[in-house]
């Protein structure tokens, strides 16, 4: 399957959840969310089309509003020891800055987990339903707000 | 007895038994057995994603490669990947095949340190000792290639910063001789050994269906069955220009990933001939403009660039903003991917067993929890220091200890107490 393959089965399985989809010059396929509602249904119809590996989940200070990013990958197929190219993939969430917060998929993809995690400490997006919402990477006293918002950018030294 | 837990919990690390990094992992345990491990990896934020905004794209390699001394080359080369994606640079031949050059080198460099390591944790110092006598190989390599051994410092936003003469192509050439030797006998020997065989096989097992859910990376994957390699899901570099095997194995234990490293390490110097072979005459770089004039060029745009660093898929994303600095720069290293499957790994292990298991991924600390330089000390609570604060409060520790009376072994003359140590006055 290449890319273009992918990215139409994939606009038609997600075609009443995406505003915009697109294919970068690179083959990294591009699908934004309308809603972030609908996050977690539409990362289950991404798994249905066999895109199972989360690569990560990068989160964006957008000014306005959060970025939420989330990169996956189709695998490439493995035939004794050659390895065809796979398919990157990125789907885009919006989060408000008044209301930061996004459901979570770690039920449905357990390396999930870390990552919104990260999601939490950096940019103070909360994942109500998360697990074990504890911090990951920042220190257990950290009290000076999400270190990769905006706000907290300015050095003054 | 399993139904009932016995609820017993052991705290191992910070301070650890198996990284020379900080890393707690809390073991619920039922005598020898582990039944439940929940990990903690906030001990060391140095803040490396915000301090990046405030630099300019050529300062950011520079930073980006001290995440980690190990695959510093990994860390440089995702980011200059994805720096020429955005500015649309071809990268000249002669630059990327010495990219893959010292890509290479480096993951020979990286799996022998854990072949050692891995040999220290089972109790089996002599396989320690040699592989790391058989390391230096690649580092004096390394060295005499880039002048560094450890942050080699060679690439740049279009292309790279040194070039390879025809003595470093009969040296490498020469050096991957006395290696493929070595190499050789290690794949005979070490999964035939008995220690190793006793303290690996069937220990830290992580299932293929597991290596799934987690999204495992790397040489955990491919011993747990999943094919998945950058260098080939991905090409980049000369990567589309050599021949290679991904190697992989379905056992998922430690034997398997112990495998899977030295048949990686056989790849590598194949990889290597060709590229000292066959390296094409050329530019070093893709442009002859100053770096100025290229990064007034940075439109405005974002992009993923993966990168098969040595303990797996790295990937960094930058987003552009138009202007010489970064927007935002996200790192997914490695180590962070395959944690949980050390978590799950551990559950029905023994508790002697723990450290080689953590071991088992080549976890990388500096890498994962690389993201609080602290700029002014406003943001990071009481516990967050500048470099002045920490440097006093360091001086002030090791001053406070001398005066604490502590016992001797050799005799009164020899106690601390009012002695010359810690005093810096």
């Amino acid at each position: 399957m290449n890319p273009n393959q992918l990215k139409s089965d994939l606009d038609e399985r997600l075609e009443d959840v995406i505003a915009a989809s697109g294919e970068r010059e690179d083959g990294r396929l591009e699908f934004v969310l309308a809603d972030r509602a609908d996050l977690p249904d539409a990362v289950s119809r991404i798994r249905d089309a066999g895109v199972t590996h989360l690569i990560t989940i990068t989160g964006v200070d957008g000014g306005e509003e959060i970025e939420v990013l989330y990169h996956f990958l189709k695998y490439g197929e493995y035939d004794g020891g050659d390895l065809s190219e796979g398919i990157e993939l990125t789907l885009r969430a919006i989060v408000p800055k008044g209301d930061p917060t996004i459901g979570t998929i770690t039920d449905q993809i357990p390396a999930a987990g870390l990552y919104e995690r990260e999601l939490m400490d950096m940019l103070g997006v909360e994942v109500p339903d998360h697990p074990n919402p504890e911090k990951l990477l920042l220190p257990d006293d950290y009290d000076g707000g999400p270190p990769l918002r905006a706000e907290n950018l300015e050095v003054t030294d | 007895m399993s139904e009932k837990a016995s609820g017993t919990e052991i705290p191992v690390g910070p301070q650890h038994p198996s990284l020379k990094e900080p890393a707690n992992f809390t073991l619920t345990v039922d005598g020898e057995v582990i039944t439940g491990a929940q990990m903690k990896l906030s001990y060391n934020h140095r803040g490396i994603e915000q301090a990046v905004l405030s630099k300019s794209y050529i300062e950011a390699i520079y930073l980006l490669e001290r995440i980690c001394g190990i695959c510093s080359h990994a860390h440089t080369s995702a980011f200059t990947q994805g720096v020429e994606e955005l500015l649309d640079l071809e990268v000249p031949p002669r630059a990327r095949y010495i990219r893959t050059l010292i890509g290479e080198l480096e993951r020979i460099h990286s799996h022998m340190l854990w072949l050692g390591v891995a040999g220290h944790e089972i109790g089996f110092d002599t396989l320690w000792q040699y592989a790391w006598r058989d390391r230096e190989i690649v580092m004096d390599l390394l060295e005499e290639i880039t002048g560094n051994r450890v942050h080699y410092s060679i690439n740049t936003i279009g292309g790279v910063r040194e070039d390879l003469t025809d003595e470093h192509c009969e040296t490498i050439l020469e050096g991957m001789d006395d290696l493929a030797e070595r190499i050789d006998f290690y794949q005979e020997t070490v999964p035939n050994e008995e220690t190793v065989r006793m303290r690996c096989e069937d220990v830290g097992v992580v299932p293929e269906d597991l290596a799934r859910e987690y999204c495992a990376v790397g040489a955990v994957g491919r011993a747990s069955g999943v094919p998945t390699d950058v260098r080939k899901d991905a090409p980049y570099a000369a990567y589309d220009d050599v021949d290679f095997d991904v190697i992989t194995d379905d056992r998922g234990d430690l034997l398997a990933r112990t495998v899977v490293r030295i048949g990686e390490i056989a790849q590598a110097i194949r990889i290597i001939r060709q590229v000292a072979k066959r390296i094409p005459e050329g530019d070093l770089k893709a442009s002859a403009k100053p770096p100025q004039a290229l990064l007034a060029q940075v439109p405005e745009d974002d992009v993923v660039s993966r990168y098969e660093a040595p303990r797996g898929e790295l990937i960094h994303y930058v987003r552009a903003d138009g202007t010489d600095t970064p927007a935002r720069v996200h790192i997914r290293v490695p180590t962070l991917a395959n944690w949980p499957t050390v978590v799950e790994s551990l559950k029905g292990s023994y508790i002697a067993d723990t450290p080689i298991v953590v071991a088992g991924i080549d976890p990388c600390i500096s890498c994962t929890s690389r993201i609080g330089v602290e700029t002014d000390g406003n943001h990071g609570g009481e516990n967050a220091f500048d470099l002045d604060e920490l440097r006093e409060y360091g001086i002030e520790w090791y001053d406070d200890r001398s005066d604490v009376e502590r016992p001797s072994l050799d005799g009164d003359e020899r106690t601390v107490s009012g002695g010359t140590r810690g005093d810096r006055a």
